[in-house]
């Protein structure tokens, strides 16, 4: 079955036989599998079929929004439903499922998860799992994709964890020094939220919505179409980390750093970039790609828009 | 089994009960249920669109394992639209799913069904192959399409492996048909007149048409453009390309059943022809461009403005 998927990819540039067998044997751990983690549906269809997932959910009616499941998943444990996916369609998929809430208890298991994996993809919606990960893969090095499904954007970066380049220590938290289980995430959250208040980033949501998701009285909003183009584009950004990772050469494109973000915009049709070290905006010539940073105009940045809990 | 009330409730917010209702009650007719096609069904059902009309005549075969949304055993050698409607009817027991799993679209094809067919629907999703199916189904939706107030939307995509392509062709009285927007020679020519010798020759055009976009070229190996022009080995496609594409066009598809309903949503832009939104994946940018002349335009993301030039 594995080359059946990878077959009708093959000749498109960077997508050369190497790339495909390096997709191959590339382990990823994915935390949370709700709407992001659905880049699961992707990732297997691009040919990845080594796979860490983690999630403490079980699976809702009102999630087969934006999951690929039937109405017969609803009641199992999400990693279940998406552990049984993965196998239907690809039957030599190495699914390791582990039902657990990530937080600062649970450092053991995200070092034996990270440990283990060639890549990450950082799916969460809390705000203290996606800290605790995002410190242990910058200690391993393992690189690790974001890609936080906003109602109406795509956002999607890459943590290298070269150069210093970590969540902390742009994020300005000033944390580095102190054990995760002594952190007061709840202090921190705003600033993590600061860091996705990008410029651009109009809410589309009807009057009251966002506050009350924010406030935690509602789950977060979010429409099939969103998510499944996010997730191509998180997808997309795993493969040439793929290609980073083995050496192989990723032709006239290159992986998004962060504190890089790339943005799209799908309701205007617009793309461009926020450094979220400097807050600058780069704006991409369409032909070339090339960026041109500028200062963000004022008051153009959102406030607090991470929801705290799914 | 979750109600279509339960699909709906996280995008309420988004969408407001109204616009989600419109979602429900739009008849929508899918001309082709292949990769594309079947990928736009399964994201309109989880939007709660729940009226369907499909069309297709193939077969689910074994090289669409990268790109159906379901997996690929349980489709395997079913006629497309049959694995459609079991998709759709799984994800919601409530769907309408009329399929007609035998009709194909030619020159010779009957034009009072198709009429009859349109009459019935609010919008269309063009997503078949075939020239002359193109050009039979294209010139009577604007035939009839002109003759209502609103025109009947058809939105077409395509997946080009990293460019991803999505537009509308409104089909009113003061819209371009849809070879008018590509600039295609048999657009001046009477139906009468057109035969496989111009079904030919107008594919030909469409396809070095296509071929002018932006870079195109540059996103295949050399030696697979060759085999590949040459009709030695299908169409390249990535799995997580369609599935986006398939997101693409139902996007299109959302704006357009909402404006068809007069509930538009601010901002949510309809990309009319002959205008094609392009989102290139690999260069990370994202454009409108208009095949018949040639130009180019781009929208700044924060300012909004549009800055338009020739195309290379």
């Amino acid at each position: 079955m594995w080359e059946h998927i990878v077959q009708r990819q093959t000749g498109i540039l960077n997508f050369t036989a190497e790339l495909n067998e390096a997709i191959g044997r590339t382990r990823i751990a994915v935390f949370g599998c709700g709407g992001n983690g659905a880049v699961l549906d992707h990732l297997v269809r691009t040919g990845f079929q080594h796979f860490h997932i983690v999630d403490t959910d079980t699976v809702e009616a009102s999630n087969l929004n934006r999951l690929p499941f039937f109405p017969d998943a609803v009641g199992l444990p999400k990693v279940q439903a998406w552990k049984q996916h993965l196998q239907r369609i690809n039957p030599a998929c190495e699914v390791h499922t582990h039902r657990a809430e990530i937080g600062r208890h649970q450092q053991a298991l995200v070092r034996e998860i990270v440990g283990d994996v060639d890549l990450i993809a950082l799916e969460m919606s809390g705000f203290e799992g996606n800290f605790v990960v995002a410190r242990i893969a910058a200690q391993a090095g393992v690189p690790m994709v974001i890609g936080p499904g906003t109602a109406n954007c795509w956002v999607v970066s890459s943590f290298e964890h070269r150069g210093g380049a970590t969540l902390e220590g742009i994020g300005g938290f000033d944390t580095e020094d102190q054990p995760l289980e002594d952190l007061d995430y709840q202090a921190l959250r705003p600033q993590f939220a600061g860091l996705h208040g990008f410029p651009g980033r109009h809410e589309r949501l009807a009057p009251g919505v966002g506050a009350a998701v924010r406030a935690a009285e509602i789950p977060p909003r979010s429409a099939k179409i969103f998510i499944a183009m996010v997730n191509a584009a998180q997808c997309w950004e795993l493969v040439k980390n793929t290609a980073v990772l083995h050496g192989l050469p990723l032709e006239g494109t290159q992986v998004i750093a962060f504190p890089v973000m790339q943005m799209f915009d799908p309701w205007r049709g617009a793309a461009f970039y926020y450094d979220a070290s400097t807050g600058r905006v780069g704006i991409p010539d369409w032909f070339s790609g090339e960026i041109d940073w500028r200062d963000a105009p004022d008051g153009s940045a959102t406030p607090d828009v991470f929801p705290e809990k799914d | 089994m979750p109600a279509w009330s339960e699909i709906v409730d996280r995008q309420t917010g988004l969408l407001s009960p109204a616009q989600n209702r419109a979602l429900r009650d739009t008849r929508v007719l899918m001309l082709g249920v292949g990769g594309m096609g079947m990928n736009a069904a399964a994201n309109l059902v989880r939007m709660g669109f729940q009226r369907f009309t499909l069309i297709d005549c193939d077969i689910v075969d074994g090289t669409t394992a990268n790109r159906t949304p379901f997996a690929f055993e349980d489709t395997l050698g079913l006629q497309k639209v049959e694995a459609t409607r079991r998709y759709l009817l799984a994800v919601n027991p409530a769907c309408s799913v009329t399929i007609h799993p035998d009709m194909r679209f030619g020159l010779e094809s009957d034009p009072i069904f198709m009429e009859r067919l349109l009459a019935e629907h609010d919008l269309v999703s063009w997503a078949m192959d075939g020239m002359a199916g193109r050009l039979y189904f294209t010139r009577i939706a604007h035939r009839v399409g002109s003759l209502r107030a609103g025109g009947i939307p058809a939105v077409e995509s395509w997946a080009l492996p990293y460019h991803h392509c999505v537009q509308t062709v409104p089909n009113r009285a003061d819209t371009p048909s849809w070879e008018a927007c590509f600039g295609l020679p048999s657009a001046a020519l009477p139906m009468e007149v057109i035969d496989a010798g111009v079904v030919r020759d107008t594919q030909l055009a469409f396809f070095w048409t296509l071929a002018c976009t932006p870079r195109l070229w540059e996103d295949f190996d050399p030696e697979l453009v060759e085999r590949w022009v040459g009709l030695r080995m299908p169409n390249r496609s990535l799995g997580s390309a369609v599935v986006g594409c398939g997101a693409l066009i139902a996007s299109e598809l959302l704006a357009n059943a909402l404006q068809v309903a007069g509930l538009p949503l601010p901002n949510l832009a309809i990309h009319e022809a002959p205008w094609m939104a392009i989102q290139d994946l690999r260069r990370q940018v994202s454009y409108e461009l208009n095949y018949a002349t040639r130009r180019l335009r781009w929208r700044h993301p924060i300012t909004l403005e549009l800055h338009e030039q020739d195309a290379p």
